[in-house]
């Protein structure tokens, strides 16, 4: 290629080419999501329990049953999870240690998702007898994303500069003090964005809730987080193969209000990040 | 900390024989200096030279290096501070810290002038508002911001930065400024307006300066100490270090024959 202007042009066009193709399979989810789905959506599918077999009736078990979940799983994993970054970051000296469990983290995250649901049987259903209950599956989804939360409010952290701590210390404020007090205000909206990604990733999975809690059919709304309750991902999986002749608005009606939900929370994520950046006075 | 006219000369930091290493690297050599009060004592000599390190043992900011060790006496009032047990808090807050590049934290002006108060436990609105004037005031900013006090610190000009980090200091009632090449990020109009502001400020504070700008340290110290390669050449009144060295190296380095 000898002619630079026209070798910067190609190299345009297929950087170009290959951005756009990321966004063709996005929108075609969402246009075919919300193309199929949107007939049926109303106040009664909102809001009702599901009935004739699943194949009339509304979603609102399931719809409340992922809010539970994800909740449950956010409360359990963002402190332990930013607690652990903090430890990693600020305070571990690089030994035996320290390398052990940041390689506990990286495999953890590689961990196949259905892993996580026979381990969350294993422990929190059978040997801690929480049985099949919410609390069993917001645990193992907790687990689930403990990783994406560690790094990247690892990865927030440590993008907070040096001098700020060093100024801190430098007038008299104790490690912690400047850790609290500096050091995560600054690294808050990145350990947001971690938030969100793991919001989401908890919201979608099925194989970890399959044997930790979600239930195939309950009549009524969970009272207590011993009990079982049913879920998004799971419910979608049921009416699209366990479950005879249910029409196709309802799937995608479901899959349409997954996909709102998981919106819905990462905007509310945004929008306390947002807070938090205005807050910031750069 | 109320010094009687008497003392003056006493010395307000004492070095007895301090060596420094970063691991198995010797930083600093057997330094043994008397800083007095309320002067400005400059800290000269070419980069690498352990002067930064000097400045840093006073408020044993090099604890946050790993392996770092040390030799030695170091007095400040009398008082050792090289042992384990010292209050590294109030040592901290007595002996105050500029850095090289004006670093507020990305607060309002007000958060950043309270934010050392607040850490030593006054929460009172009516104090701190008052610490905040009155540290402004200390550094002649007051008039140019007490209107914008919300505004984010790093809107401001470097040169402001600059006198912000010196009134955070004020706000913790350090008597001791250690300056580490606080004019280098700045205009030769800025540092002319900081030097003004450390003669001023050197009424009230013992102010010792880290500088590679000899023409600074000949305008502003009032002694001075040349350091090479991890050991102090040669200490004194200015004046003499400048016009007439007694040590060779000295000389050469005043000259500008190397450095």
């Amino acid at each position: 290629m000898r002619n630079p202007k026209r070798a910067e042009k190609i190299a345009f066009f297929f950087l170009f080419l290959a951005t756009l193709l990321i966004v063709v399979p996005v929108g075609l989810i969402v246009v075919i999501i919300i193309q199929k789905g949107s007939p049926a959506i109303n106040w009664q599918f909102l809001t009702d329990i599901p009935r004739q077999g699943m194949r009339a009736g509304g979603i609102l078990p399931a719809i409340v049953g992922t809010v539970y979940l994800v909740l449950g799983a956010i409360i359990f994993a963002l402190p332990i999870g930013v607690l652990s970054a903090v430890y990693l970051s600020e305070y571990a000296k690089d030994n035996f240690l320290t390398r052990i469990i940041k390689l506990a983290i990286i495999n953890l995250a590689g961990v196949p998702s259905v892993v996580y649901g026979l381990f969350g049987l294993a422990l929190f259903v059978v040997f801690f007898r929480f049985g099949a209950s919410i609390l069993s599956g917001s645990l193992t989804l907790g687990i689930m994303i403990l990783p994406i939360i560690i790094t990247t409010s690892r990865e927030a952290l440590e993008s907070v500069p040096y001098s700020f701590r060093e100024v801190s210390r430098s007038l008299g404020a104790s490690k912690w003090q400047s850790i609290s007090s500096i050091v995560l205000p600054n690294a808050i909206s990145g350990i947001l964005t971690g938030t969100i990604l793991g919001l989401g990733r908890a919201a979608g999975e099925t194989a970890p809730i399959l044997f930790t809690v979600a239930a195939f059919y309950l009549p009524q709304l969970p009272s207590s987080i011993f009990h079982q309750a049913m879920a998004l991902p799971y419910h979608l999986y049921v009416i699209s193969t366990q479950v005879p002749n249910v029409d196709e608005k309802i799937r995608y009606g479901t899959a349409l209000v997954l996909l709102a939900l998981v919106l819905f929370m990462n905007l509310v994520a945004i929008i306390i990040r947002y807070k938090f950046r205005k807050k910031k006075k750069w | 900390m109320a010094i009687s006219e008497g003392n003056l000369d006493k010395p307000k930091i004492q070095v007895d024989n301090l060596c420094l290493w970063y691991g198995s690297f010797q930083a600093l050599k057997s330094i043994n200096a008397c800083f007095r009060d309320r002067i400005i004592t400059a800290i000269i000599g070419p980069s690498g030279c352990g002067k930064s390190t000097l400045l840093r043992v006073f408020n044993r900011m090099n604890d946050l290096v790993e392996g770092v060790r040390t030799s030695g006496k170091v007095l400040i009032e009398d008082i050792s501070i090289s042992d384990n047990n010292i209050d590294l808090v109030s040592l901290r807050k007595k002996v105050g810290m500029v850095f090289q590049r004006p670093n507020p934290f990305p607060l309002s002006i007000y958060e950043n002038i309270v934010f050392g108060p607040r850490i030593h436990g006054s929460m009172n609105k009516s104090e701190l508002d008052e610490i905040v004037e009155e540290s402004l005031k200390s550094v002649l900013l007051w008039d140019e911001l007490k209107s914008k006090l919300d505004n984010p610190a790093l809107s401001l000009s470097l040169e402001q930065k600059q006198r912000l980090c010196i009134a955070r200091l004020i706000a913790v009632k350090s008597d001791i400024l250690l300056m580490d090449e606080p004019c280098s990020a700045l205009d030769p109009y800025a540092t002319a307006r900081i030097e003004e502001l450390m003669r001023e400020l050197k009424n009230r504070y013992t102010i010792i300066i880290v500088t590679h700008n000899m023409q600074q340290a000949a305008r502003i110290s009032d002694e001075a100490g040349f350091m090479l390669l991890g050991e102090l050449i040669e200490f004194g009144a200015t004046e003499n270090i400048f016009t007439r060295p007694t040590n060779k190296l000295t000389e050469d380095y005043i000259t500008g024959r190397y450095g």
